[in-house]
């Protein structure tokens, strides 16, 4: 499974590869790696799209905070996609996917949560788990 | 906010008996009774609680460990005990492994600030694969509660 950006390389250089997505490989997307071994056009426009990171300020509204239970829910949600998700609290980056990560933000009500998305399907978990926070956590989330 | 500030030293139990779930969360309660940390007449409760918060989905997050939890008006601080099973408890986790290591945790209602806190504290050191390795292999109380201060003071 695609794996999410990995911690070090700068945020604005990230992207996978196609031909390496298979192998949870992030490589950083200077222009000149771009093309990684397929010449067919149509893979660059699609290796192209996937570079855009989707950010979206989230708000933790429950009065209980990002406890165990809502960090499971993102955590559940996030797994769904392929995309990579990222959260992040200051300089405290957690990978949605992860449990343990999502629990080590303590985001008490009225945080402010950065939410980075990027992947084939980003808009999809960008509002699947934007959508978790605006209802406090307490429904599933709307069939997108 | 370190370990040792909601860790009840009494409340370690470094060997629990075979058994289940639930038989391993009424030891752990039962050890914060027998440390002074709540009273007896709310033991009951506090693992009926813990119990109903396990069914609203199992707290076992994987890697060998769980974190059962409640918040309860019987404390009025956050605190914790820690339970190892050698043998491996099945907690019904996220990732169908037995639990190895337990960290149980009760707080109090009003201050959900402190239980996000615990729960981030307990969150980071467990990422640490040295810290689990550790703490499985630790044989007695003292042995924990040494790796707890080390983890505190970031010497693993």
């Amino acid at each position: 499974m695609y794996s999410g950006f990995k911690a070090g390389f700068p945020r604005e250089a990230l992207i996978y590869s196609t031909v390496f997505r298979h192998f949870s490989i992030v490589l950083p997307a200077y222009p000149q790696t771009v093309s990684l071994g397929s010449k067919h056009p149509r893979d660059e426009r699609f290796i192209m799209s996937e570079a855009v990171i989707h950010r979206r300020t989230v708000t933790v509204i429950n009065d209980q905070g990002l406890h165990f239970r809502p960090c499971q829910l993102i955590a559940l949600a996030a797994q769904q996609h392929q995309s990579s998700v990222i959260l992040s609290r200051g300089k405290t980056r957690a990978d949605a996917k992860s449990l343990l990560e999502l629990l080590t933000l303590a985001a008490e009500q009225g945080t402010n949560l950065e939410l980075e998305v990027a992947g084939p399907d980003a808009i999809d978990v960008l509002n699947e788990v934007t959508e978790l926070f605006s209802c406090g956590f307490q429904s599933p989330p709307r069939a997108v | 906010m370190k370990l040792c500030d909601f860790v009840v030293p009494g409340a370690i139990v470094p060997e629990l008996p075979a058994g289940t779930k639930e038989s391993a969360i009424r030891a752990m309660v039962a050890s914060l009774q027998k440390a002074g940390s709540i009273k007896a007449e709310d033991e009951e409760n506090i693992v009926a609680a813990i119990l109903k918060r396990e069914e609203l989905g199992s707290t076992g997050i994987g890697r060998g460990v769980a974190v059962p939890h409640t918040k309860h008006g019987s404390t009025d601080k956050l605190i914790a005990a820690i339970a190892l099973a050698k043998e491996g408890v099945d907690f019904a986790s996220l990732d169908g492994e037995p639990v190895y290591i337990i960290f149980l945790l009760v707080s109090p209602p009003d201050r959900p600030g402190d239980h996000l806190r615990g729960l981030e504290n307990i969150s980071r050191h467990l990422r640490n694969d040295h810290f689990c390795k550790f703490l499985r292999q630790s044989k007695t109380s003292e042995d924990i509660w040494e790796l707890l201060t080390e983890a505190d003071n970031n010497e693993i």
